[in-house]
This record gives C-alpha cells, structure tokens and sequence, in this order.
C-alpha cells in the first residue's frame, strides 16, 4: 500500500490495523464460541471490575 | 444482571446508547446521555445507580453551589474549610465502605449495610473523581448551574466501575459538545473495543491459567517461581490495559475521550518512571490530590521521599485492607523512596539503546513484577513461590 509516495509498513499502517483486529476478533470469537462452551471453563475473577 | 465489561448485555446497552446519543439533536445530547446512563447503570445494579445518585444530587452539588457562594462573598478562608471538611467527608465515606467490604463489621449500621454496600460497584472510582470535582474548584473556576452534567459524569458507563479516572473540566466539555461520529472514529474505537476484550478474555485468561497450573506445581522449582512472577505480572496488565481499552473505546463512541490509563510501562527504565506510565490517571489522582497540596513540589529529597511512600502505602490500602496490599504498597513506596533518596532518574531518550538500558528497564520490571506476589490471594502461596527460588 503507497501513503504519499511512501510504503506503509504492513504490521503498522492501516492494513496492519486491520489484519491484527481481524486476528484478535478471530481469537475472540474462538475463545467465546469454543473454550467457554464447556462448562468446566470460566473466566477468572477479574480483580479490577470489581473495585 | 452485574456490572461487568465481560457481560454481553453491558455490550450491546453500551452499542445502543451510542447509537441514541449520536442520533439525539445536539441539545438534547447531555440528557440522552444522561438518561441512556442511568438506565444502564439501573439495570445493572440499582443499589450502586441509588447510592452515587444520591450522594451526587445530595452532597457533591450542594456542597459546589455552597463553595460557589462562599467564595462571591469573598469569605475564602470558610470557603477553604468548607471544601478540606466536604473532601474528608468522602474520604470518611470511603473508609466505612471499604471497612464494610472486607469486615463484616458491625458498627455503622451493621450487618445490613455491609450487605447493601456489597453490591455497590465503583464506589471507590466514584470517591476519586467526586473528590478531584471539588478539589479542583480551588484550583479553576466552576460554576455548575444544574446538576446533571455532574451526574453524568459521575454515571458515565464506560468509566464507572474502575476508571480511567477522568478530571470534571475535561468530560463537562465533551459532554455539552461532544465529538461527532465518523467512519474514522468508529473504526478507531472498535479497534479498542477489540482489543481490549483481546487482551482481558484471551491473553490475560490464559496468563491466569498458567499461574494457576504452576501455582498447583507440588515442588515449586526456580523455573516455576520465576513463570508465576512473569505471568501474575502479564495477567495484571493484560487484564487491567484491556479494561482501559474497553472504556476508552466505548467512551469514543459516546463522544468523550477518555484519558490513557497505560503508556509502554515495561520500557521504564526506573520505578519512578514505571508509575508514571502505569495506571496513569490514578498516579495522577494522588499527584494533584495529595502529593501537591501536601508540598510535593517544594520538597527536599526527604520529604518527597516520606511522602512516595505514604501514597503507595494509601494506594495499597485502597486496594484492600489486607496485610498483604499492605505489603505492596510498602515494598513500592520503599522502590520510590530510595529513588527519590538517590535521586536515580530515568534515562533520557538519546540513550535508549543497548545492553545498559535493557539492563535497566530489566531490573525494573524485576522488582515490580515481584511486588505482584502480594495479590497472591493466601500468604502460602507467596511462601510457596519464594521457597522455588530454593530449589533447581
């Protein structure tokens, strides 16, 4: 991708926002779909939600 | 339902109330906010919507308006006392609730209230921006003719229940004229979002699993010590950095930017410097409500040191009343004080690089990183941890 006459660095730029979002969500969508379907599975007991 | 970035409801109440206070006409824009908060934060818990309602509509903004009056009859000194007693009396609120959080003590109401305030949620966080509103008036003029801007702020979601702790002045001008929403701004804030929720249900659910796997370790080895001390720190960083990132994002959508809370804090090179880019706005919080008015910036070296650790000895406090929040807090006042003593400085930008400065931002993170020990929930896993390094 050229940003005024300048490569933008894949990780960095745009793309790169977009490729790492699609990767968290992607992850995300693993973790919420799969890993807490079974019922032995929780998340931990965040300690700063609840101050 | 609870209060919680985790809950799915909390999610899409939040995406709604975007949605309604982008679309709502720009006068009306603080009431639909307003409204949109109250219902969420009602929804959640109505004990915490009943409690900071309350002690916002009955406390805060008449004791501003009082403030207001004292200071146009040109009585400064009982305006000043006015507001030191007003600000001990949150303080006094603060220290019965968290007495009544961890004791189930049975004076001031007793049992039945120590029940009630359970249930309360951000009570702390609300403590800390109510006592900034009226410590900041000695500082800049304000003069709040109604009191819904200051209940919005006070009721603002997405930084209700642990921060950023945002300053008054910043969110009353965002929230009479807030940002408009564009494809850019979404984007950016959706990216938050993500990450956040990223960085608390993926990387710190799974730093947590480790530590609970080498926790659970029958002969704890130096490499188990060592992981349970890298990741406990990991955990509490992905946990509380995605939280800010939640709240930040969702507060873009609703037209206020909310302040970072984290700023690269494992490339500090000191512990002074570690603080500054570590849960930031709470640093900050103690900086303009208790270091300054207390003569931090006149200070000597003692003094400045005495006063480090008194702050980190009260932020440990207002983690828990335990020994071992206790403990932090004095191992990290101890950390600040001695560079404040030997008037250690972090390292200037132009010499950032190589083995010296690895060393150091090494060294850092080494004896902050063993201050997380003392979250460890029991004194037997703390033993359990340090009796590893014994051990090959």
């Amino acid at each position: 991708m050229v940003d005024g006459g300048r490569i933008e660095p894949l990780w960095g730029g745009h793309a790169g926002k977009l490729l790492r979002w699609s990767l968290m969500s992607a992850a995300l969508f693993w973790m919420l779909v799969y890993r807490l379907s079974s019922a032995a599975s929780a998340f931990p007991d965040f300690v700063y939600v609840h101050f | 339902m609870g209060l919680s970035l985790l809950d799915l409801h909390f999610v899409l109440l939040m995406g709604l109330l975007a949605l309604a206070r982008a679309w709502a006409p720009a006068r009306y824009t603080l009431y639909v906010g307003l409204a949109g908060s109250m219902l969420l934060v009602g929804l959640a818990s109505i004990s915490t919507l009943g409690s900071i309602g309350l002690i916002s509509l009955l406390y805060l903004y008449p004791a501003h308006r009082l403030w207001v009056r004292l200071r146009r009859g040109g009585s400064t000194r009982r305006a000043r006392w006015f507001l030191g007693l007003s600000m001990a009396g949150l303080i006094l609120m603060l220290v019965v609730f968290k007495i009544h959080r961890h004791f189930e003590a049975a004076f001031l109401g007793g049992l039945w209230l120590h029940n009630q305030i359970l249930t309360w949620v951000g009570f702390s966080y609300f403590i800390f921006r109510a006592i900034q509103f009226l410590h900041i008036q000695s500082v800049t003029p304000i003069d709040e003719q109604r009191p819904w801007p200051l209940l919005y702020f006070m009721l603002f979601p997405p930084t209700l229940t642990s921060g950023p702790i945002q300053k008054f002045q910043d969110f009353r001008e965002q929230a009479a004229s807030p940002a408009r929403l564009d494809g850019a701004s979404v984007g950016e804030a959706c990216y938050r979002i993500t990450r956040g929720y990223f960085r608390k249900a993926v990387l710190a659910f799974g730093c947590d699993a480790i530590v609970k796997a080498m926790l659970s370790a029958e002969t704890p080895r130096v490499y188990s010590s060592a992981l349970v001390i890298i990741f406990l720190y990991l955990y509490f960083y992905f946990d509380f950095a995605g939280y800010s990132d939640v709240a930040i994002g969702f507060g873009s959508l609703m037209g206020v930017r909310v302040p970072e809370n984290f700023r690269k804090p494992f490339l500090a090179t000191s512990v002074t410097e570690f603080w500054r880019n570590w849960h930031i706005t709470l640093v900050d919080w103690f900086r303009d409500n208790v270091y300054i008015p207390m003569g931090g910036m006149r200070a000597g070296r003692k003094e400045a040191a005495g006063l480090a650790f008194l702050i980190m000895v009260l932020c440990g406090f207002w983690h828990g009343l335990t020994l071992g929040f206790l403990a932090w807090g004095c191992w990290h006042g101890m950390l600040l004080a001695t560079e404040s003593l030997t008037g250690s400085r972090p390292m200037p930008p132009s010499r950032r690089q190589g083995w010296f400065y690895w060393g150091r931002v090494g060294w850092t993170n080494a004896r902050v990183a063993l201050g997380t020990l003392f979250f460890l929930p029991d004194p037997q896993s703390v033993s359990s941890v340090l009796s590893g390094f014994a051990r090959w």
